[in-house]
């Protein structure tokens, strides 16, 4: 029993927090613990001190707390090894059990020890790139249009379960090259310009074709002997039109095919077709005015011998098909993204530079998320002048420059301004808070609205910014926090990339396992969106089913519906109902041929209470590999009877336990391999349960505290883009606080962290000047 | 379905060709530009192949030492046993634990062309080393069209924590442009061929394209001068973000200056079309990107590429091969033949496909011999045995003939601890760049030539 288990460290700690800061308040600078320096003294020092210490870690010059924490590299180092018990080597005479818990906690604390006296600390944020999703959902609502090319970014590498995290997030050449490409891409498809411009192409239906003298062919209108057809067409936009129609004639006699093309009252052409056989378009300019129009086309020449010299002679013509062009004017049809953009415009040639500066005083101010400054707009300018002045169209001009914006660092990162070198907090500005809160709840730049507040009033008044939060997470665009935030703690994300044993799950594939993370998308999008307990994640009596998925499952009725769309059901209490009996999870935690009770038992311990467990010793063997027999539970058991095993697993294998009445994809079973399921299970605690619901029980009740504390820290960490620190603990303690009084609502979590300190403000990195170097809090 | 197929000659005209010859023939057709590297024979191309959860080495390494060494199950696949170099007892030092426990996998995979032991972080404060490739890229990178290529099969983004404390950063990239700088790396071969053969949607003729380029470059001065603006008013984490910034748009107005010094006439090469995407299956997924490295190399469009078979501690399962557990559940083996044997078939498969690489590699005529002749690849693990997740006697082979400057058909035993960094040591040599010293290397390897 070497290996101490953070959860029981981290509960401990937590019931004794406030003596512990009593007593780290009364020490003295110089004054370490007796015992602690007593056990350093025999059990470590002989082998790390001097100028050679064994593993580089030197534990004999320390006389002081701070001198500790200067040197926090090594006592981290220090406090692994012997937390997970692997120093002191036996051999060098083993440390007590109660003796190595207390060193243990004596290194931990020392190092991590805080002080919420005066309040949470604001932290340091690394500048962050836009996210992939970010970057799409940005252009989506600036300039509205669907990026797709965003998808062929290099994926963003993730920090901390979520890949938001401004120290991870690069920006390889390659990745340069796909921003100036997509923007290339976009701007061309929101600007249209006259160098680019071709006018619409309309094919005539001449099905419904008046015909005098002609017939219908499936190749066109065929004119036997002279004739005429009428053809009517419809326009919608008034401008001017080219009439295109393919012709082609058989010739015989002395004169070419001839024949006369009119358009509406015009008088007709006439005109000649002198190739045989060879169709030939023939083209008609006019303007057209909105409404019912009609062209005529007549063939006036006829000529037939049925039997002269040279045997029979045939004159005839083909009208193959006919198009409008048009309108030919640029500018006539443009998109609406086109017209969004250009509010205005300019009529005159004198105009446009001063068109150009409004918009791009605008856009810039759109793009940048904060007013441009007069000399951004300069610069904009300049850009678009020297392609005016090298004859490129006004909207050539300000597509080059659309560009520049598009791929200027203020638009792809979440600029903040540094905070004083003197280490005291900054609040943020109104717009850097309002780009943090629209993309932390929209996944997406500001709108206008809040850019709007931003700037007639004060965000950092707690009303005001409590208001603009609420209004973000009432709106439907809200919803991509199910994909930005629970998404990715759930770890839907790895879904994807799941692979299953297709002779012990046919029928598992990509779609399958796409509708599995859809069922938990739409879970929580609802518990979301009617702002219910967070604990219902966990527990709640419904879920969304399509067929495939229903079928799949077959506990939760059938489906009557389109094979793809998802219904929402009821469940029945006694199976499924919470976020521990849905597919996506059972799966995602499962290997590809069997369950793993301990990835899920770790999955539970890392993502609903916060505890990760430290990984399993290197020369610890896995469960396969020993020669231990009967069920998957009696092998673990028997594994987990060595004493360097037992202290995680003792937490690890009765929660994957519970869940063992779902077999590797997510489907019930009574059975596994012709054994009855036994899905009972003990804490170390004390907490008996049966089954995956009286699990769910304990976890919402005995360990809710820790459950809604985890998820308070994984989402300050998507919301504030960067790792916590162990004095960002002041800060999740007051936000869980506030949802133990407020029924735990969705919206109590999100106001929280809007609200807390390190989400307003933003304090220079100490640790930058070489001082301390505080660690992260998650392992 | 939507099949585009690109003529290499039209592509080649109406991108103002920007694609170099296959080498030698290009050479002597234009005599004046570049009489030195004339003289010197053809370009020598490197390629690093990274395999995850180590090797079965009983099934890797051969008993035998020196020219009479057999092939081993694993070897044989890959075949080409006088393109063979096995060394083995190579050490990565830089990815054992130095008191940072569990994290073997993404240490292995941060470490392998580093030699750097990667800062344990999440997130904060990443930290590795600058890997040989980009050491490699940064002095030749400039005389290709794309300084080096970086693929993969998996997806840098993935959710939750990636091993123990290591950021995905660690697990995804084994290209390192500096200690904080890991290389993302493409994954859908079609992206690839757009990126090597420069467009995909609209070819553009050479003034459409000399046009583009001159307002790229405004665009691209303009944004500078704004990162540069930003740059002097933040702290020092956010510099070496900006940093990151600054060099890439560097880094493209430099290759678009290239493209113009680097442009050539006409070459015929295979048609080969323009791949629809990522495959379903696996195997076709790598064999397509294994293509995309030899048309890069075959047309000089780059002389340095990374490819990875899966992330770090890859679980997939190979259904090909029916092997329906997961890779790194299988590793695990703790000495179960079942398991050991599902572990030298996965590694038997990787191995086929490398053969594949190397049979297309060796099918192309170039100069006197064929392009594998003017390859050094790097193929293996920087874990020997997945179970016990050692650094040491690592599964390591140098394929292809360097440009006579291996002699290959052998199996080198180096006394153990040796450092791999001597290898890359070694590498840099033969691509005419001296170093002293990479990582934690001891000199250059002894006994290649």
């Amino acid at each position: 029993m070497l290996r101490i288990c953070y959860f029981l460290i981290q509960s401990i700690a937590a019931i004794s927090t406030i003596f512990l800061v009593e007593f780290c308040l009364a020490r003295q600078p110089d004054d370490l613990d007796p015992r602690a320096v007593r056990l350093l003294a025999n059990h470590c020092v002989d082998c790390h001190s001097g100028n050679e210490p064994a593993a580089g870690l030197g534990l004999d010059q320390f006389r002081s707390v701070q001198s500790i924490r200067q040197s926090n590299d090594v006592w981290e180092k220090a406090w692994r090894r012997v937390e997970e018990g692997s120093m002191p080597p036996p051999e060098e005479g083993s440390l007590a059990n109660d003796d190595r818990q207390f060193l243990s906690r004596w290194i931990d604390e020392t190092l991590h020890k805080i002080d919420c006296s005066q309040g949470p600390s604001p932290g340091h944020v690394t500048i962050r790139r836009l996210t992939r999703s970010e970057y799409r959902n940005s252009v989506r609502d600036l300039l509205g249009v669907d990026h797709l090319p965003a998808a062929s970014f290099p994926g963003d590498d993730s920090g901390y379960g979520f890949d938001n995290i401004g120290d991870v997030l690069s920006l390889p050449p390659v990745l340069m090259e796909k921003y100036l490409d997509a923007a290339e891409a976009i701007c061309r498809q929101v600007i249209q310009t006259p160098e680019d411009f071709q006018p619409p192409v309309m094919a005539v239906d001449m099905a419904n074709a008046k015909l005098e003298g002609g017939v219908n062919r499936s190749n066109g209108l065929v004119f036997y002997s002279n004739g005429t057809a009428v053809v009517e067409f419809d326009i919608q936009t008034a401008g001017t039109y080219d009439l295109v129609v393919t012709v082609s004639g058989q010739q015989a006699g002395d004169q070419p095919c001839r024949f006369t093309l009119g358009l509406d009252k015009v008088k007709p052409r006439s005109l000649e077709i002198a190739e045989h056989e060879v169709p030939k378009p023939f083209t008609q300019s006019q303007r057209l005015k909105v409404g019912k129009h009609r062209f005529t086309v007549t063939f006036d020449n006829d000529f037939y011998i049925e039997n002269g010299p040279e045997g029979k002679k045939d004159r005839n013509l083909l009208l193959h098909h006919a198009r409008m062009v048009g309108p030919t004017e640029f500018g006539s049809q443009v998109s609406d993204a086109h017209r969004q953009f250009f509010f205005v415009y300019p009529s005159k040639s004198d105009q446009e530079a001063d068109a150009a500066k409004r918009l791009f005083r605008v856009w810039s101010s759109r793009f940048y998320r904060r007013p441009s400054s007069e000399p951004e707009v300069e610069a904009l300018l300049r850009i678009y002048s020297g392609v005016r002045a090298e004859g490129g169209s006004f909207e050539f001009g300000m597509q080059i420059a659309l560009q520049a914006m598009m791929v200027s660092p203020k638009f792809l990162y979440k600029v903040e301004r540094p905070a004083p070198a003197d280490g005291s907090p900054r609040p943020l500005t109104n717009y850097e808070l309002a780009t943090n809160l629209s993309y932390f709840i929209w996944g997406t730049t500001p709108d206008a609205t809040l850019l709007e507040t931003a700037t007639k009033k004060d965000l950092q008044d707690p009303e005001i910014l409590r208001n603009e939060a609420r209004r973000l997470l009432t709106s439907p665009k809200a919803e991509a926090l199910v994909d930005g935030f629970f998404s990715q703690w759930l770890q839907l994300r790895a879904l994807e990339n799941q692979t299953r044993d297709p002779n012990l799950f046919p029928g598992v594939d990509l779609l399958l396992l796409s509708d599995m993370r859809r069922e938990t998308q739409l879970y929580c999008w609802e518990i979301v969106r009617r702002d219910r307990s967070v604990l219902d994640l966990l527990t709640a009596d419904f879920t969304y089913v399509n067929d495939r998925l229903a079928k799949h499952y077959g506990d939760v009725g059938e489906i009557k519906s389109d094979a793809a769309e998802f219904v929402r059901v009821t469940l029945p209490r006694s199976r499924r109902g919470g976020l521990l009996t849905q597919g996506s999870i059972l799966t995602v935690t499962s290997n590809p041929s069997r369950t793993s009770p301990v990835r899920r038992g770790r999955w539970i311990m890392e993502n609903l209470l916060g505890t990760p467990p430290p990984p399993a010793a290197p020369d610890v063997m896995p469960l396969e590999s020993q020669k231990l027999v009967g069920t998957l539970r009696q092998r673990m058991e028997q594994h987990r009877s060595d004493p360097n095993c037992a202290a995680c697993h003792q937490m690890m294998d009765p929660l994957g336990f519970a869940l063992e009445s779902f077999d590797a994809v997510g489907r019930w079973r009574d059975s596994d391999n012709g054994e009855p399921i036994d899905a009972t299970g003990e804490l170390p605690s004390g907490e008996v349960f049966h089954g995956v619901a009286e699990l769910q029980k304990i976890l919402v009740e005995q360990k809710r505290e820790a459950f809604l504390r985890c998820l308070t820290q994984k989402m300050l960490i998507y919301a504030l883009g960067r790792g916590l620190r162990y004095e960002d603990q002041c800060a999740v303690n007051d936000i869980v606080k506030r949802l133990q009084a407020n029924d735990h609502r969705v919206s109590e979590l999100v106001l929280g962290i809007v609200e807390s300190v390190p989400f307003r403000q933003r304090q220079k990195m100490v640790d930058e000047a070489g001082m301390l170097e505080p660690v992260p809090m998650t392992k | 379905m939507h099949h585009r197929r690109i003529e290499r000659r039209t592509v080649l005209r109406g991108l103002g060709a920007t694609l170099a010859l296959p080498w030698l023939e290009s050479m002597l057709s234009v005599p004046a530009r570049n009489s030195a590297v004339l003289a010197s024979g053809p370009p020598l191309r490197v390629a690093f192949m990274y395999v995850p959860n180590g090797m079965h080495m009983p099934a890797w390494t051969p008993t035998a030492e020196g020219r009479d060494f057999e092939l081993s199950p694993v070897l044989n696949e890959i075949g080409f046993r006088e393109q063979m170099l096995v060394l083995s007892g190579l050490t990565l030092d830089g990815a054992r634990p130095h008191g940072d426990g569990g994290g073997d996998h993404a240490r292995a995979v941060a470490s392998f062309l580093t030699g750097a032991h990667p800062k344990k972080t999440d997130g904060a404060n990443i930290l590795n080393g600058p890997s040989v490739d980009q050491v490699a890229a940064e002095k030749i990178g400039h005389l290709t069209r794309l300084p080096s290529l970086e693929l993969g099969t998996e997806s840098s983004s993935q959710a939750g924590n990636c091993d123990s404390g290591y950021s995905c950063v660690y697990t995804s990239n084994v290209s390192w442009r500096t200690a904080t700088s890991p290389v993302a790396k493409e994954m859908d071969p079609s992206l690839v061929f757009d990126r090597l053969f420069s467009q995909a949607t609209a070819p553009l003729t050479p003034d459409q394209r000399a046009q583009r380029d001159k307002h790229r470059h405004s665009i691209l001065d303009l944004v500078q001068s704004d990162a540069n603006a930003l740059h002097r008013a933040l702290g020092a984490n956010d510099r070496r973000k900006l940093d990151e910034y600054l060099y890439a748009v560097r880094d493209v107005e430099q290759r678009m200056r290239n493209a113009d010094k680097l442009q050539n006439q006409d070459v015929d090469t295979a048609d080969f079309s323009r791949p629809d995407g990522v495959p379903r299956e696996y195997d076709k997924h790598v064999q397509l990107m294994l293509d995309m490295m030899v048309l890069a190399f075959q047309t000089d469009s780059t002389r340095i590429a990374t490819f990875m078979y899966a992330n770090a501690g890859s679980n997939r399962s190979y259904r090909e091969i029916e092997v329906g557990d997961g890779h790194h559940d299988l590793s695990h083996h703790g000495k179960n033949a079942d398991k050991q044997s599902g572990v030298q078939k996965i590694n038997m498969f990787h191995a086929r496909l490398c053969h594949y690489f190397l049979r297309r590699l060796s099918a192309i005529r170039e100069g006197d011999g064929t392009l594998l002749d003017n390859c050094l690849i790097v193929y293996g693990s920087a874990i020997s045995d997945g179970d016990r997740h050692n650094h040491d006697d690592l599964p390591i082979v140098l394929l292809g003939g360097g440009c006579g400057t291996v002699t290959s058909g052998r199996h080198i035993r180096y006394p153990n601890e040796t450092p791999l960094t001597n290898l890359y040591v070694s590498l840099l040599e033969r691509l005419k760049i001296p170093v002293d010293k990479f990582s934690d290397s001891t000199g250059p390897l002894a006994g290649l030539s």
